[in-house]
């Protein structure tokens, strides 16, 4: 019998864990409304959780976690549960659903914003892996820090009521990586082949 | 017409050339070599413009128009990265985007 697939290569458990992380936020910020805090009082909550959890994992399982954010698998996963929650938000949203799951509560919910935290965290640990930088490399690294800037600025608006020109940057760096990656880099090489071809 | 929603829009069609050029390939084996690199070009394409009407859309909490966007180009991201996952590459990769659209599609219609 086959070994069983690496967890950083097993889709559904993944998915799996994804909706644990998830469920354990939304009971987290079920109970934190229940205790009377304000929204700014749960987010500072929160980003200390995300930083405790974050610490712990990183302590506890470096390796596995590394393999894990880094996995093109992973990021498919990640994409199709953010698809799924934010289709049942449009979805309740279009049939008069429970409030709860309506889209508007949904993008502005601390489960949501964990699953996004993920995202950027994978995002920042790729570009760590993609190490020494060069400039045929600036396309993917402005790809995937922006996702984390333009969170960091949406979640630095919420607090402080600021931080929309911290989610422009990271705007425009996803559009201009995605540019560079897309239509400027393949040229580029493909130049660089044909000079190597040529010869001096 | 805003610029965000001309975005949205011109994404929109971009994917859905890529997804109907996915379609022949899965008709017309034959074709997949060549049709294939277009199909994906033309996903990159709409990802793009999708990102950009995103950026263009102002605060959140987002109109549902927007919010349709956001799905759009979060479907988008996740076929461009099946695309590059070895064993999804070819026929698995062109059903990935050809259901992107349709969910995609869908959601927009029952938005309307």
């Amino acid at each position: 019998m086959a070994a069983p697939a690496p967890f950083h290569e097993h889709m559904p458990r993944q998915a799996l864990a994804l909706a644990g992380w998830a469920a354990s936020w939304a009971v987290l910020e079920a109970c934190l409304r229940a205790g009377g805090l304000d929204d700014r009082r749960q987010l500072l909550a929160f980003l200390a959780g995300l930083a405790l959890a974050g610490a712990a994992a990183v302590l506890a399982a470096r390796r596995p976690l590394f393999l894990l954010f880094t996995s093109v698998r992973f990021a498919v996963t990640q994409g199709a549960f953010l698809i799924a929650a934010v289709a049942l938000g449009l979805a309740a949203t279009r049939l008069g659903g429970p409030a709860a799951l309506r889209s508007d509560a949904v993008l502005r919910s601390l489960w949501f914003c964990a699953l996004l935290a993920v995202l950027a965290a994978s995002m920042l640990t790729v570009t760590w892996k993609r190490r020494p930088y060069d400039l045929a490399r600036a396309g993917f690294l402005l790809v995937h820090t922006a996702p984390s800037m333009i969170l960091l600025g949406a979640l630095w608006g919420r607090l402080q009521g600021q931080g929309s020109w911290l989610v422009r940057i990271g705007c425009a760096s996803l559009l201009l990586g995605s540019a560079w990656m897309f239509y400027l880099k393949p040229p580029l090489k493909r130049r660089q082949a044909a000079r190597k071809e040529a010869g001096p | 017409m805003t610029l965000w929603s001309a975005l949205q829009a011109a994404g929109f069609a971009s994917v859905t050339v890529a997804s109907a050029l996915g379609a022949a390939t899965l008709a017309r084996r034959s074709l997949a070599g060549r049709l294939e690199p277009w199909a994906l070009h033309w996903t990159r394409a709409g990802f793009l413009l999708l990102g950009g009407a995103l950026a263009a859309g102002g605060r959140w909490p987002l109109l549902p128009l927007q919010q349709w966007g956001l799905l759009s180009w979060l479907i988008f991201f996740a076929v461009l990265h099946v695309h590059r996952v070895p064993a999804f590459k070819g026929r698995t990769a062109v059903v990935a985007g050809l259901a992107g659209w349709a969910l995609s599609a869908g959601a927009w219609l029952g938005l309307r």
